[in-house]
């Protein structure tokens, strides 16, 4: 009797130490297994240069490594199928191009060409479909003209099809069988089928000036990146893919904005966070200058959590692309060198800062030419 | 007894224009000099036998000077003494000037504005153009070579008693199609360069009335040009192109005034540029005029030297931005004194530049020295120190969206020293000269953005940089004729330039290379030449260019070697010449600006006619 009271003792004491050192005893807690290998920062380069270039950075041993590859001017990255696609601008044909990269070597693998205007951003609405947004021409007086999204069929890099939506198409986020497409001169959404490749309605966002970044979050909730501009502020929207109705509204305090118009939002699916940059300090959007501010939205309860303040440095200035590593919890911003006038250098190398989630600087690091976007590459262990 | 001396032909002791100081680092190009270039533009011939960096977009792209780390907009050309430049952009095109219509080259290192006014900050390159014989005189050449590259040219002049002129015209055409790897494509392929031809038809013409003691001339420049503009070869061409026309038309006269000379000229130059940008759906033309007026009086001080005074007036008009205009007016006193062994050089002028509102006034001194120590001994040395400015362009000014019409002129001083040496015999001739010089630039006129349409980024223009340059510059010339009728000669250019960006400490780009200009340059020809028979030789060094502004990137040096033969058949009153040139022989890879290949080793071939013979 006592030798069992004292197993039953015993067992409840291993219980307990089990619970509070956090032993996965079902083999379910996959996130404690997710480590970040790389946090990748496109560099755009400069333009007239056509030099943009990939920093890697490693958070376990704080190196930084640039990366020459033979691309354009580099408006931003994505992750898919364990290829990283670098989308870039081309000058001479006032185009550009995707390059695919494997995310082991970083070695080219493929490209996908003829996209006839400079594409902006890729999303994959299947595993071996892609929709490019493609940015608009503009005219003698700055108007931008109506633009496409590219379906890009991943097995051969071909573009069975281009889909015409709003002017200055930008941000691309897929859910539901539905694509919606940030139109950000137009201030609507298209919304295509992802099936048939047609846009299915055209929804105005009344109040919403400057759509450009578009995200799902874990609640399948489509969240689109007010900048503001003007007298307007900016906020961002949460709508319901089923209804396309807006859900829920969050005021921003600040104009949204990249200093080199690539990442000004980033949305962390693992801490179901989004984080936009007010990082145009320099000259301002629409006359309204940025004020180098962060925020960070509870994309859970859609609400403001808090607003970050970027560091001061006589140094630097302005920001131009946010990550969020939820596996490590630091925060990325890029920023910058200042140039003859104290304004932004867009032909040096920049400078990456990795802040805690109280916006403290841990350690900074420098990157290519004009840093422009982060993704993080992960592995399990 | 009598000896029988062979025939010397002197190259490059041209007595400088009486603009230029003596105290100044000149290059000088004659008519000899020039033809055995074997260039074919102005570009190619400054680039092959001046210390100046010809910066070129490509075999067929835009082609500017850079001296002394200063730019395009910063270097000034003069043609027959009168300002070239397109008003609007600050600069020529030299790809578009063909040598056929030079008759020499002085090329004048660091500041000119104490004599030149606006633009003269790093250097003045002064082109000097065909001067009409009354002996009849006909010239035909024509060629071909790689990359379907055509050219044709003729010139006749003659005259009777004071009345001589002179007609020119040149076509040339190129495909421009040569083969280049495109690594930025996967896989990484070799592909033609696409969307670089260039067609080009040039008209000259002159007429002169010569007396016994003065002289007046008339003269014409059309140009008409249509190019490619491919593009960084990042990727394929677009389709731009650019249609280039100019039309100029110039007099001046000489008379003698008491004891001395006016001189009195005028110009008037209108531009057309026509940029078509097919993907963009961009097709945008701009029309720009300039004239000019100079009155010039040059007037013997006893035998203490001269003095020169005179004045400019000047209206250039652009139809930017709904038509933009503005009024300059200048004028200087310039003055040689001789106080032997010293010579000195004192000099200012005042321009006063401007179009609605009070006028921007600039005042630009000089000063330079120079002293022969020794009467007996071509050994001089030098020393000038100068202001020199640069007035913002029509395009700085008032394009749209961006430009801002309070920019000041950008502001130089220059302090160079210098020594030369000059060995001349009946059978050879030796100069060498080094020059080492300081500049400091402010109130540089950069592009910066400045506000944002329609999620575009608009850079604007602002006097924001300052620029302090230093470096030296080592000429060495020379020639030998022997007995037997074999001639050498050959020279070398070496620059060194740190041109160092000194703005804000704050930024990286702060003590760091100006990009796009080289450290050192380096240039070396030879020539031998016998009965007829002519072998000639050049090579170009040129160091590493950062395209970056904090020395981060920067483009591998270069060597590019051109090998040239000709072979001249003299008849009865004539003269035919058959030429054969390689292009960069050693078949080196290499761009002089990032993504904008040259061509590899390539061939040319020219047949020439000249009756009677020269």
């Amino acid at each position: 009797m006592r030798a069992a009271r004292s197993a039953t003792w015993v067992a409840c004491l291993a219980a307990i130490a089990l619970l509070i050192t956090g032993c996965d005893l079902f083999g379910s807690n996959d996130d404690d297994r997710r480590v970040t290998t790389d946090v990748v920062i496109a560099n755009s380069g400069n333009f007239s240069a056509q030099d943009g270039s990939l920093t890697l950075y490693s958070p376990s041993d704080s190196t930084a490594t640039l990366n020459d590859i033979d691309v354009a001017f580099i408006n931003s990255l994505a992750l898919h199928n364990n290829r990283l696609f670098v989308v870039d601008n081309t000058q001479s044909d006032n185009a550009g191009r995707i390059t695919t990269f494997d995310t082991d070597q970083l070695g080219p693998i493929g490209q996908i060409s003829d996209l006839q205007r400079p594409p902006r951003r890729i999303a994959f609405p299947t595993e071996n479909k892609g929709y490019v947004t493609n940015l608009s021409f503009f005219d003698e007086n700055f108007d931008p003209d109506t633009s496409t999204v590219s379906v890009v069929d991943l097995d051969d890099n071909s573009i069975p099809k281009r889909v015409d939506v709003g002017r200055s198409p930008e941000g691309i986020g897929v859910v539901a069988g539905k694509a919606f497409v940030a139109n950000s001169a137009d201030g609507t959404l298209s919304v295509l089928d992802t099936e048939s490749d047609v846009v299915t309605n055209t929804r105005s966002l009344d109040g919403c000036p400057n759509p450009k970044s578009v995200f799902v979050d874990g609640e399948n909730e489509v969240i689109v990146v007010c900048q503001g501009g003007g007298d307007q502020p900016s906020e961002v929207l949460f709508l319901d893919p089923d209804t396309e109705t807006v859900a829920d509204r969050v005021e921003l305090g600040a104009p949204i904005g990249s200093a080199n118009a690539t990442q000004s939002a980033y949305y962390s699916e693992g801490a179901e966070e989004l984080y936009a940059i007010s990082g145009v300090e320099s000259f301002g959007l629409g006359g309204q200058p940025g004020t180098g501010e962060i925020f960070r939205v509870n994309a859970d309860i859609n609400a403001l959590d808090t607003t970050l303040e970027v560091p001061q440095n006589d140094e630097l200035i302005n920001i131009t692309a946010v990550g969020y590593d939820d596996v490590t919890q630091d925060l990325y911003v890029t920023r910058l060198p200042v140039g003859d006038s104290g304004g932004p250098l867009f032909s040096a190398n920049g400078t990456a800062l990795v802040l805690d989630r109280t916006g403290n600087v841990v350690t900074r690091f420098e990157t290519g030419n004009t840093p422009a976007h982060i993704v993080f590459l992960r592995d399990r262990q | 007894m009598s000896v029988a001396l062979p025939e010397v032909t002197v190259e490059g002791v041209l007595d400088r224009s009486a603009s230029i100081p003596a105290a100044a680092h000149v290059t000088t190009l004659d008519a000899d000099a020039v033809a055995q270039s074997g260039a074919q533009s102005v570009a190619d011939l400054l680039s092959m036998r001046s210390g100046a960096f010809v910066k070129q977009y490509g075999s067929t792209g835009l082609a500017s000077l850079s001296m002394r780390g200063m730019g395009g907009t910063q270097t000034q050309v003069l043609l027959d003494g009168l300002r070239v430049a397109n008003p609007q952009t600050g600069q020529l095109d030299l790809s578009l000037l063909p040598t056929l219509l030079i008759e020499s080259v002085e090329v004048q290192h660091g500041a000119g504005s104490a004599r030149h006014g606006s633009g003269s900050l790093g250097g003045t390159v002064h082109l000097e153009t065909l001067r009409p014989q009354t002996d009849p005189l006909l010239r035909a050449a024509g060629g071909r070579g790689a990359y379907g590259e055509r050219h044709v040219s003729a010139l006749a002049s003659g005259g009777q008693g004071a009345w001589s002129g002179l007609v020119a015209g040149r076509y040339y055409r190129t495909d421009g199609d040569f083969r280049y790897r495109n690594s930025f494509l996967v896989p990484a392929q070799t592909l033609r360069r696409d969307g670089a031809s260039v067609r080009t038809m040039t008209f000259f013409g002159r007429g002169v009335w010569r007396g016994d003691e003065r002289h007046w001339r008339l003269s014409g420049w059309w140009t008409r040009a249509r190019r490619g503009l491919p593009g960084p070869a990042s990727a394929r061409s677009g389709g731009a192109r650019q249609w280039d026309e100019l039309g100029r038309l110039w007099t001046d006269s000489t008379l003698p005034l008491g004891a001395g000379t006016l001189e009195l000229s005028a110009q008037g130059q209108r531009s057309r540029l026509r940029y078509r940008n097919p993907p963009t759906q961009t097709d945008r033309t701009t029309l720009t005029t300039a004239t000019e007026a100079d009155a010039e009086l040059r007037y013997p001080l006893s035998t203490l030297g001269t003095i020169t005074a005179g004045t400019t007036v000047g209206y250039d008009r652009a139809s930017l931005n709904g038509g933009v205009d503005r009024l300059s007016g200048a004028t200087f006193v310039d003055a040689t004194l001789s106080l032997a062994p010293v010579e000195l050089e004192p000099a200012v002028r005042l321009d006063a530049i401007g179009a609605h509102g009070a006028p921007t006034v600039v005042p630009s001194p000089r000063l330079g020295v120079r002293w022969r120590p020794f009467s007996d001994v071509g050994l001089t040395l030098r020393g000038l120190v100068g202001r020199a400015f640069r007035y913002p362009t029509f395009n700085e000014r008032y394009y749209e969206p961006g430009g801002t019409p309070g920019l000041r002129p950008e502001d130089g001083w220059t302090t160079e020293g210098g020594v030369s040496f000059r060995l001349a015999r009946p059978d050879a001739l030796l100069t060498v000269e080094a020059t080492a010089f300081a500049t400091r630039l402010t109130d540089k006129i950069v592009w910066r953005p400045s506000y944002e349409i329609s999620g575009v980024q608009v850079w604007s223009p602002a006097n924001v940089s300052r620029v302090y340059s230093r470096g030296l510059e080592l000429s060495v010339r020379g020639r030998r004729q022997f007995r037997s009728g074999l001639a050498v000669s050959g020279g070398s250019h070496f620059t060194h330039t740190r041109a160092e960006n000194r703005a804000n400490p704050d930024s990286p780009a702060h003590g760091a290379q100006l990009p796009y200009v080289p450290q050192q340059t380096w240039k070396l020809w030879s020539r031998v030449e016998w009965r007829g028979l002519s072998v000639s030789a050049t090579g170009r060094l040129v160091g590493t260019r950062f395209y970056s502004s904090d020395e981060s990137r920067a483009l591998a040096p270069y060597q590019a070697v051109d090998v040239r033969a000709a072979y001249e058949w003299a008849f009865d009153g004539g003269r035919l010449a058959l030429e054969a040139q390689v292009k960069n022989v050693l078949d080196r890879r290499y761009e002089i600006i990032r993504l904008y290949p040259m061509p590899p080793r390539h061939a040319t071939f020219r047949l020439r006619f000249s009756f009677p013979s020269p």
